[in-house]
Order: C-alpha cells, then structure tokens, then sequence
C-alpha cells in the first residue's frame, strides 16, 4: 500500500508548459522590481475552495515562503483571465500576483497558474501543471521552484528531500521525508542500525552504514528500486561515506583490521586510491563542490581536529587548532565548511569556517547537542539534528544560524540528515 | 644340581633388583622432577618478571609517542601563527607602501597610481574562485599575485594553487611546469615535497610514466620522512 502511494508520488506526471513565451519576459530578476535584494511582494490569490485546491494553494504558499524570496499577502480580488485590479493589490503591498485555477476529473487534477505584474496590470507568464489527488504536495512544490527561478533566478529547493535516521522501531532505520518534513517513508527495514545516510548528488542512490551483517559495512541503497547493494564489506569499519561531485566515487573510512584511514573508492567498492597513512584515525570526509579538496576530521594531533587535503591526499592542510571536531560539510558555494564543536560536557554545537580555517562563527549555542549539520543544494540553509526539545528532531536554519526551526516531530531519536540536490 | 640352582639365584637375584629398583625408582625420578619443577618454576618467575617490564616498557613507548604527538602538534601551532603573522606583515607592508606613494604624490603634486590589494587580499579572492570551481578566473588571479609579490610568504602556496589550478583543468602539461616553478624557486618551502608529489601525478596522467617514477623516487630519496613519502611508495608499486 505504501509502496503504491510512494510510487504515484514519486512519478507524478506533470506537465509545465509556457503559455505566454515572450523571450523577453520570460525570466525577471528580483532586480527588476528595484528591491535590490528586498523580498519581492507576492499577492496569491485563492485558488478555489475544493480541499485539492486549497491544499496546493498552502503548499505553494509555505513553498514560497520558505525560500526569504518573496513576501506573501493575500486579501486582493480574484484575477479575471487576463488582468487584474492593479490598484487594489498595490493597496495591500503586491508587486506580482499570482492567480490559479484547479480542475478535477476523477482522480486526476490539473492546476493552472498565472503570474500579474501589479505595475502594469497586464499578464507576465502562466504554468501549468497536473498531477494526482495522492501527489498535490509534489505539484505544488515544482511549481513553487518553477515560481522561484522565474522571479528570482535561483534554482528552488521545494523539491528536495531529507534523508535521516530515526529509531522508532526500536532500531535504527533510514526514513525520508520532504524538505518540509512532510510525506515521511520508512526505507529501512533492518532491524538493526543504519547510520551516516548520504545522497548520491544525482538523487537516486542513498550511501549509508549499516551493521546489520555484524560488522559496520557501507551499503548503496537505490532510491527508485529500494534496493540495497553492498558498497564494502570489508574486516573492521567501512565508516563515513560520502560522495565526490560527479558522484563516482566516494571518500570512506576502510580500518582493514588496523588504523582507520581515508580510501577513494569507485561505485563497486575497489579502492581507488589510499589517501591517509597518519597513524590515529581519520574519518568523515567531505568533498568540496570543486571536486578537488576534501574535508575530513583527524586525531593525528591528539585531538579530532579538522584538516583539508586534496583528492590526491597530499597538501594536507590543517583547520582548527584547540577546539573537537565532527562531521565537516562543505558548502555547495565552496567558500564555507559547517561542522560540530564540543563546547565541554553534553553541549555540541554546528560551527562553520572558511576553508583556509579563519573566521569560524557559532550558529547555535545553549541548545544541547547539534549536530550532522549538511547543506541545501543552494548552500542558504543547513539540515541538522538537536536534542533542544529532550529527544533529537531535525532542523534547519539559514546558513548564517537565523529561524532555526524543527521539522521533525517523531517518536523516538532523528539524527543525522542529508539533504537531496 | 649347583649350576641350576646358581642359574636360579642369579635370575632370581636380577628379577629382585629389577623389583627394587622399580620400586625405589619413582623416589629417584622424583627427585629429579623436584629439581625440573624448581627450575620451572623459576623460569616461570623469571618470565613474568620479563613480561612485566616488557609491558613497563610499552607503556613508557606510548608515553613518548604521545609527548612526541603532543610536541608535534605545538609545533605546528606555532608554524602556523608565525605564518600568519608573516602574511599580516606582508599586508601591512603593502598597505604602508600604497600609503607612502599617495603621500608621495600629494607632496609632489602629481598622482601616483594606485597600488593595489594586498598580498592577503589578493589570494582570498582568487582562493574564493578556485573553491567555486572557476579555474580559469582563479588562475589569473594567482599569476596576478605572483607578477606582484613573488617574494611574500603566501608565493610558495599560491604558486603550487597555480599547479593544482592547472590540474583541476587537467591541463597535465602545464600543471608538471607550474609545479615545477615551487621546485624551481621555493625548493626550501613545505610546499616542495607536495610539488613533487603532484608534478609525478601530472606526468602520470600525460602517460609519461617513466619522468613520474623519477618524480615519486625523488621524493623518496628527498623527503624520506615527509607524510608524502608513503603515497609516494605505494605509486611507485
């Protein structure tokens, strides 16, 4: 049954096309509207009254909101087909309206959206999409990223996903969730502990550690089949892995029955190539977004400190000097990694620090242990785990540490997420 | 009739002695196990007492790996403090000179033109196009540094980024010679040895196999105790 709402879900079949394709309009920077890099106000006007409607038409709005992009005001008169009353939307603060209409046929349903430019009153654009009564929440966030590089020319993120662990059943198994923290799916079924789920960059493999064979070993589920594929198996740890940016290979923790070092590995496990000799254990590696440096953690200093190396292993620079690290992320910008710092006793809090280790700032501080901090694929905002409310739940905050907000409200712990492209 | 019984006395007398002598022999023999188990058991002193100053010994090892590890890591502290301040000096030493060639030109009347970033300025923004993936950009603002400050304590590093900017691009060629430069003209910086490494990477991939061998045993031979001389090894296999 899951399987089937996951499946109608996942292959929503939408269909956006341009109704109005004037090249010149097409795409409008925020600029545009003289708001240099104030939120662009956006009137949504209702959709309908049908609960289909009125589902896409709260999603849409949450979806928008979300990104700091827009401001969204509602109260102005439905738009006619063609123009709308400019005056009374400029009255409650809308630069741009957007106006929709739902259809429903049966199980199907289509939603038909047109974009106003309150200044001249006249129509900028329309989209149109439609999909199933059991996907309108994956309708509605495509649209959304479709509002949001049209207005904004930044690429939305409405349509990630976040992949975490949870231990309601009393183990630990991988579940995934919406961004929003809707539409969570058990992926795991181990009974074991699964832990340190990554997504491929491409969004359809899911690298993770599983103990489930007696032994930490390092596992590829695929998304789409739900089938998982042993990635290594060797004696002693297979800890940590992450993949590179062209997602062929990957950067893992092989202890092979002596001291935990850092390997590249291809797809299939065989090593590429050995990065670390130090003895001490180095561990949790994050590629940059330019494919050339990783981020890892390393004790070789006494201490779990953070070092940068290149893909070849050599030019090993070290980070943080005095402080205990885990669990580096490099930014998808490149200029910035977030990691955890223990702060003494039960207190972890997510730091971030340019990559030539200067300027590392708090983004959280007095909220117990946060941690696993990973980025959105527009490097604005950070998923990560915090006991602040007793039992761990997942967050997210912009990346300068402002609204963090949980997205989680599940029994048992949620820890360590990892945010889809 | 005397021949028989002296036969008889005689295997009678040598049945007797085989008897005493099984008899007697235990307290013979374990005489001699009282003396093996004594020895034994002094042996057995005799190793504790070894395998306890073995494990003294052990414990005095990880004692000074770890002071050595400690010894270590204040050392590379203190490494990178003095080249940080190395750099703010050459950031201020860039500053004065701007200043002094304004002042100058009030004074004189004519203007000057302006010198421009510093040193530190300089590398974080062509660092921060190389994070971004912009090769081509970072490079040029690399070379830019280098045109200008060839002897600031950042040249050695912005001069191997050139390499590794170059590498990313697989440019293999032009990598080998830019990493050849940090050989060339920082032969004493800790860049040198990951030069090397990278410039035997580089030949690597051009198919020159044998110049890269020459690269990766240099490095043995140059930097045996370098953190570089294991991958250099496991190349050369």
């Amino acid at each position: 049954m899951k399987w089937v709402f996951f499946l109608t879900a996942h292959f929503a079949f939408l269909i956006f096309n341009y109704r109005f394709a004037s090249a010149a309009d097409v795409y409008l920077g925020l600029e545009a509207y003289g708001n240099g890099g104030k939120a662009l106000g956006v009137g949504l006007s209702s959709f309908g009254d049908s609960p289909a409607a009125k589902t896409l038409h709260s999603v849409l709005r949450e979806d928008l909101l979300f990104t700091k992009l827009f401001n969204i005001v509602e109260g102005g008169p439905t738009p006619s087909a063609t123009k709308i009353d400019a005056l009374a939307w400029a009255g409650v603060g809308a630069q741009v309206v957007i106006g929709g209409a739902v259809q429903e046929q049966g199980d199907s349903v289509s939603l038909d959206v047109t974009a106003y430019d309150v200044g001249t009153g006249k129509v900028l654009f329309g989209k149109q999409g439609q999909g199933t009564h059991s996907n309108l929440r994956r309708l509605a966030h495509l649209l959304a990223d479709q509002l949001t590089f049209q207005f904004s020319g930044q690429p939305g993120i409405a349509h990630t996903q976040i992949v975490f662990v949870n231990t309601q059943t009393h183990s630990k198994e991988l579940y995934v969730m919406d961004y929003d923290g809707q539409m969570i799916i058990q992926l795991t079924y181990n009974r074991s502990i699964a832990l340190l789920p990554k997504w491929s960059p491409d969004g359809k493999t899911i690298a993770f550690n599983s103990f489930k064979a007696g032994n930490p070993d390092a596992y590829l589920l695929d998304y789409q089949q739900r089938t998982v594929h042993e990635l290594s198996m060797r004696q002693g740890l297979n800890t940590a892995p992450n993949w590179s940016p062209d997602g062929r290979m990957l950067a893992v923790t092989l202890s092979r029955g002596g001291d935990p070092d850092l390997f590249l590995i291809d797809r299939s496990g065989h090593i590429l190539r050995r990065l670390t000799y130090t003895p001490g254990v180095d561990t949790s590696a994050s590629f940059s977004p330019n494919g050339q440096q990783i981020v890892f953690v390393s004790d070789r200093a006494g201490n779990p400190e953070l070092y940068v190396m290149d893909t070849a292993g050599a030019n090993v620079q070290r980070l943080t000097y005095g402080q205990v690290v885990d669990s580096p992320a490099w930014s998808p910008k490149g200029d910035m990694i977030a990691y955890v710092r223990r702060r003494g006793g039960d207190q972890y809090d997510i730091y971030v620090i340019d990559s030539s280790g200067h300027n590392a700032q708090a983004l959280t501080q007095d909220s117990g242990r946060n941690e696993h901090p990973t980025w959105s694929t527009d490097g604005r905002f950070i998923v990560f785990a915090s006991t602040r409310s007793g039992r761990s739940q997942i967050y997210i905050m912009s990346s300068d540490g402002s609204s963090q907000h949980p997205i989680t409200a599940l029994p048992g712990q949620s820890e360590s997420p990892s945010w889809s492209n | 009739m005397n021949q028989f019984k002296k036969s008889v006395v005689i295997k009678n007398g040598i049945y007797g002695l085989c008897y005493i002598s099984l008899l007697v022999s235990p307290f013979l023999l374990s005489g001699c196990m009282l003396a093996t188990q004594q020895d034994l058991r002094k042996l057995d002193d005799n190793v504790s007492q070894l395998q306890k100053n073995q494990a003294d010994l052990v414990t005095k090892m990880d004692e000074l790996s770890g002071n050595l590890q400690s010894l270590n890591s204040s050392l590379e502290s203190s490494q990178q403090r003095m080249s940080s301040l190395s750099q703010k000096l050459d950031d201020l030493q860039s500053d004065l000179a701007r200043r002094m060639s304004v002042l100058s030109g009030q004074v004189t009347g004519t203007s000057s033109p302006s010198v421009g970033s510093s040193p530190g300025d300089l590398y974080r923004l062509a660092l921060n196009d190389y994070q971004a993936g912009k090769f081509d950009l970072a490079l040029v603002g690399f070379r830019n540094f280098m045109s200008q400050f060839p002897r600031a304590d950042l040249a050695p590093q912005v001069q191997f980024y050139i390499g590794e900017a170059e590498f990313a691009r697989k440019a293999w060629a032009d990598a080998a010679r830019e990493y050849q430069a940090v050989l060339d003209n920082y032969s004493k910086s800790e860049f040198a040895p990951k030069a090397l490494y990278k410039k035997g990477l580089a030949l690597r991939q051009l198919g020159k196999s044998a110049e890269a061998r020459e690269s990766f045993k240099l490095l043995l031979k140059d930097y045996p105790r370098n953190e570089l001389a294991k991958s250099a090894k496991d190349a050369l296999k």
